[in-house]
Protein backbone atom coordinates (compact mmCIF):
# COMPACT_ATOMS: atom_id res chain seq x y z
CA UNK A 1 0.00 0.00 0.00
CA UNK A 2 1.32 3.07 -1.30
CA UNK A 3 0.37 5.70 2.03
CA UNK A 4 2.86 8.41 0.93
CA UNK A 5 0.90 8.68 -1.82
CA UNK A 6 -2.54 8.86 -0.19
CA UNK A 7 -1.30 11.10 2.66
CA UNK A 8 0.01 13.43 0.41
CA UNK A 9 -3.12 13.11 -1.82
CA UNK A 10 -5.23 14.01 1.43
CA UNK A 11 -2.90 16.98 2.39
CA UNK A 12 -3.82 18.58 -0.74
CA UNK A 13 -6.96 18.19 -0.04
CA UNK A 14 -7.76 16.14 -3.36
CA UNK A 15 -10.13 13.39 -3.97
CA UNK A 16 -8.90 9.79 -5.78
CA UNK A 17 -10.64 11.46 -8.91
CA UNK A 18 -9.28 15.18 -8.91
CA UNK A 19 -5.36 13.50 -9.24
CA UNK A 20 -7.00 11.09 -11.84
CA UNK A 21 -7.84 14.34 -13.94
CA UNK A 22 -4.67 16.23 -13.33
CA UNK A 23 -2.25 13.22 -14.46
CA UNK A 24 -5.05 12.15 -16.85
CA UNK A 25 -5.95 8.94 -15.98
CA UNK A 26 -8.99 7.35 -14.69
CA UNK A 27 -9.95 6.65 -10.67
CA UNK A 28 -9.58 3.63 -10.54
CA UNK A 29 -5.86 3.61 -11.64
CA UNK A 30 -4.83 6.32 -8.57
CA UNK A 31 -6.80 3.68 -6.55
CA UNK A 32 -5.40 0.72 -7.30
CA UNK A 33 -1.81 2.84 -7.11
CA UNK A 34 -2.35 3.82 -3.65
CA UNK A 35 -3.46 0.77 -2.71
CA UNK A 36 -0.02 -0.81 -4.47
CA UNK A 37 -2.33 -3.29 -7.05
CA UNK A 38 -0.92 -1.36 -10.45
CA UNK A 39 3.07 -0.48 -10.66
CA UNK A 40 2.73 2.80 -12.62
CA UNK A 41 4.72 3.57 -15.36
CA UNK A 42 7.49 6.45 -14.70
CA UNK A 43 6.04 9.23 -16.82
CA UNK A 44 3.13 8.36 -14.80
CA UNK A 45 5.14 8.58 -11.41
CA UNK A 46 6.52 11.98 -12.64
CA UNK A 47 3.02 13.28 -13.50
CA UNK A 48 1.43 12.82 -9.95
CA UNK A 49 4.63 14.12 -8.15
CA UNK A 50 4.11 17.03 -10.37
CA UNK A 51 0.58 17.53 -9.42
CA UNK A 52 1.34 16.94 -5.51
CA UNK A 53 4.08 19.24 -5.64
CA UNK A 54 6.91 16.10 -4.69
CA UNK A 55 9.65 14.46 -5.59
CA UNK A 56 9.78 11.08 -6.74
CA UNK A 57 11.53 9.87 -3.99
CA UNK A 58 9.10 11.76 -1.37
CA UNK A 59 5.97 9.46 -2.86
CA UNK A 60 7.66 6.25 -4.21
CA UNK A 61 10.78 5.50 -2.79
CA UNK A 62 10.34 2.77 0.40
CA UNK A 63 13.34 2.76 2.61
CA UNK A 64 14.52 -0.65 3.63
CA UNK A 65 14.64 -0.69 7.51
CA UNK A 66 18.43 -2.36 7.08
CA UNK A 67 19.97 0.79 4.94
CA UNK B 1 -19.79 10.38 -23.62
CA UNK B 2 -17.04 13.27 -23.37
CA UNK B 3 -13.49 12.11 -25.49
CA UNK B 4 -11.22 11.60 -22.54
CA UNK B 5 -13.61 8.81 -21.15
CA UNK B 6 -12.55 7.42 -24.60
CA UNK B 7 -9.03 7.80 -23.91
CA UNK B 8 -7.47 4.61 -22.41
CA UNK B 9 -4.90 5.24 -19.39
CA UNK B 10 -2.06 3.29 -19.19
CA UNK B 11 -3.32 0.63 -16.62
CA UNK B 12 -6.25 0.08 -18.83
CA UNK B 13 -4.13 -0.34 -22.18
CA UNK B 14 -2.40 -3.22 -20.16
CA UNK B 15 -5.32 -4.81 -19.43
CA UNK B 16 -6.54 -4.39 -23.16
CA UNK B 17 -3.55 -5.57 -24.14
CA UNK B 18 -3.07 -8.85 -21.91
CA UNK B 19 -6.58 -9.79 -22.70
CA UNK B 20 -6.31 -9.70 -26.21
CA UNK B 21 -2.99 -11.73 -26.12
CA UNK B 22 -4.82 -14.33 -24.01
CA UNK B 23 -7.77 -14.08 -26.60
CA UNK B 24 -5.44 -14.72 -29.60
CA UNK B 25 -4.69 -17.80 -28.23
CA UNK B 26 -7.23 -18.97 -27.58
CA UNK B 27 -8.24 -18.37 -30.78
CA UNK B 28 -5.15 -20.24 -32.38
CA UNK B 29 -6.28 -23.19 -29.70
CA UNK B 30 -9.86 -22.99 -31.26
CA UNK B 31 -8.72 -23.21 -35.05
CA UNK B 32 -6.58 -25.96 -34.26
CA UNK B 33 -9.36 -27.49 -32.30
CA UNK B 34 -11.75 -27.33 -35.16
CA UNK B 35 -9.24 -29.19 -37.79
CA UNK B 36 -8.65 -31.54 -35.18
CA UNK B 37 -12.67 -32.26 -34.80
CA UNK B 38 -13.83 -32.00 -38.72
CA UNK B 39 -10.78 -34.37 -39.38
CA UNK B 40 -11.02 -37.07 -36.38
CA UNK B 41 -14.78 -36.43 -35.73
CA UNK B 42 -16.66 -35.65 -38.90
CA UNK B 43 -14.15 -37.64 -40.44
CA UNK B 44 -13.60 -34.71 -43.31
CA UNK B 45 -10.63 -35.02 -45.82
CA UNK B 46 -7.66 -32.74 -44.65
CA UNK B 47 -8.35 -30.57 -48.07
CA UNK B 48 -12.14 -29.53 -46.66
CA UNK B 49 -9.97 -27.91 -44.00
CA UNK B 50 -6.80 -26.54 -45.86
CA UNK B 51 -7.78 -22.75 -45.95
CA UNK B 52 -7.99 -23.12 -41.76
CA UNK B 53 -4.48 -25.01 -41.92
CA UNK B 54 -2.99 -21.94 -44.12
CA UNK B 55 -4.84 -19.27 -42.08
CA UNK B 56 -3.49 -20.79 -38.71
CA UNK B 57 0.43 -21.04 -40.44
CA UNK B 58 0.11 -17.12 -41.89
CA UNK B 59 -0.97 -15.89 -37.74
CA UNK B 60 1.75 -18.09 -36.05
CA UNK B 61 4.22 -16.86 -38.84
CA UNK B 62 3.21 -13.17 -38.34
CA UNK B 63 3.09 -13.10 -35.08
CA UNK B 64 6.60 -14.60 -34.97
CA UNK B 65 7.82 -11.75 -37.40
CA UNK B 66 6.18 -9.08 -36.08
CA UNK B 67 7.85 -9.99 -32.23
CA UNK B 68 10.89 -10.17 -34.15
CA UNK B 69 10.16 -6.65 -35.87
CA UNK B 70 8.96 -5.00 -32.62
CA UNK B 71 12.10 -5.99 -30.65
CA UNK B 72 10.03 -8.15 -28.61
CA UNK B 73 13.41 -11.01 -29.14
CA UNK B 74 16.43 -9.57 -30.00
CA UNK B 75 19.31 -11.97 -31.50
CA UNK B 76 22.58 -10.15 -30.39
CA UNK B 77 24.68 -12.89 -32.19
CA UNK B 78 23.56 -15.00 -34.87
CA UNK B 79 25.26 -17.95 -34.01
CA UNK B 80 25.38 -21.17 -36.75
CA UNK B 81 24.74 -23.81 -34.35
CA UNK B 82 21.87 -22.50 -32.85
CA UNK B 83 19.86 -21.28 -36.24
CA UNK B 84 20.60 -25.25 -36.57
CA UNK B 85 18.86 -26.63 -33.99
CA UNK B 86 15.99 -24.09 -34.49
CA UNK B 87 16.13 -25.10 -37.92
CA UNK B 88 16.24 -28.93 -37.59
CA UNK B 89 13.28 -28.50 -34.74
CA UNK B 90 11.08 -27.32 -37.27
CA UNK B 91 11.83 -29.76 -39.26
CA UNK B 92 10.99 -32.79 -36.69
CA UNK B 93 7.88 -30.66 -35.24
CA UNK B 94 6.49 -30.23 -39.03
CA UNK B 95 7.23 -33.41 -40.29
CA UNK B 96 5.46 -35.29 -37.00
CA UNK B 97 2.51 -33.10 -37.06
CA UNK B 98 2.35 -33.66 -40.77
CA UNK B 99 2.92 -37.49 -40.20
CA UNK B 100 0.00 -37.58 -37.18
CA UNK B 101 -2.34 -35.36 -38.45
CA UNK B 102 -2.51 -36.86 -42.04
CA UNK B 103 -2.07 -40.33 -40.71
CA UNK B 104 0.81 -41.32 -43.15
CA UNK B 105 2.70 -44.77 -42.83
CA UNK B 106 4.36 -45.10 -46.26
CA UNK B 107 8.17 -44.32 -45.93
CA UNK B 108 8.24 -42.77 -49.16
CA UNK B 109 5.67 -40.42 -48.58
CA UNK B 110 7.17 -39.59 -45.20
CA UNK B 111 10.09 -38.46 -47.16
CA UNK B 112 8.79 -36.45 -49.91
CA UNK B 113 6.62 -34.47 -47.02
CA UNK B 114 10.11 -34.20 -44.99
CA UNK B 115 11.75 -32.56 -48.10
CA UNK B 116 8.51 -30.41 -48.96
CA UNK B 117 8.77 -29.64 -45.06
CA UNK B 118 12.79 -28.71 -45.07
CA UNK B 119 12.46 -26.65 -47.53
CA UNK B 120 9.52 -24.45 -45.93
CA UNK B 121 11.18 -24.36 -42.90
CA UNK B 122 14.52 -23.13 -44.64
CA UNK B 123 12.49 -19.99 -46.26
CA UNK B 124 10.95 -19.37 -42.87
CA UNK B 125 14.09 -19.23 -41.28
CA UNK B 126 16.05 -17.48 -43.99
CA UNK B 127 12.68 -14.48 -43.44
CA UNK B 128 13.55 -14.36 -39.52
CA UNK B 129 16.66 -14.35 -39.73
CA UNK B 130 16.35 -11.17 -42.46
CA UNK B 131 13.89 -9.50 -39.81
CA UNK B 132 15.53 -10.27 -37.26
CA UNK B 133 19.06 -8.17 -38.51
CA UNK B 134 16.87 -5.60 -39.95
CA UNK B 135 15.04 -5.33 -36.63
CA UNK B 136 18.35 -5.11 -34.60
CA UNK B 137 20.28 -2.48 -37.16
CA UNK B 138 17.28 -0.33 -37.06
CA UNK B 139 16.23 -0.54 -32.95
CA UNK B 140 20.67 0.54 -32.58
CA UNK B 141 20.25 2.79 -35.33
CA UNK B 142 17.32 4.46 -32.48
CA UNK B 143 19.86 4.61 -29.59
CA UNK B 144 22.40 6.07 -30.97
Amino acid sequence: MNMKLKLARVAKNWSQQELAERVEVTRQTIGLVEKGQFNPSLQLCIRIARALGKTLDQLFWEVNENE
Amino acid sequence: MNKSSLKLDERQRQIVRQVTAVMYFFSILYLAGSIFYREHILGQASTEFDDIAILLVINVFGIGLAVLWAGGFVIEKFRPWIIGIVYLAWVVLGTLYTVLIRRIHDWSVILEKVGIISAICAIVTIVYLGVAYLSRRRLNKNLE
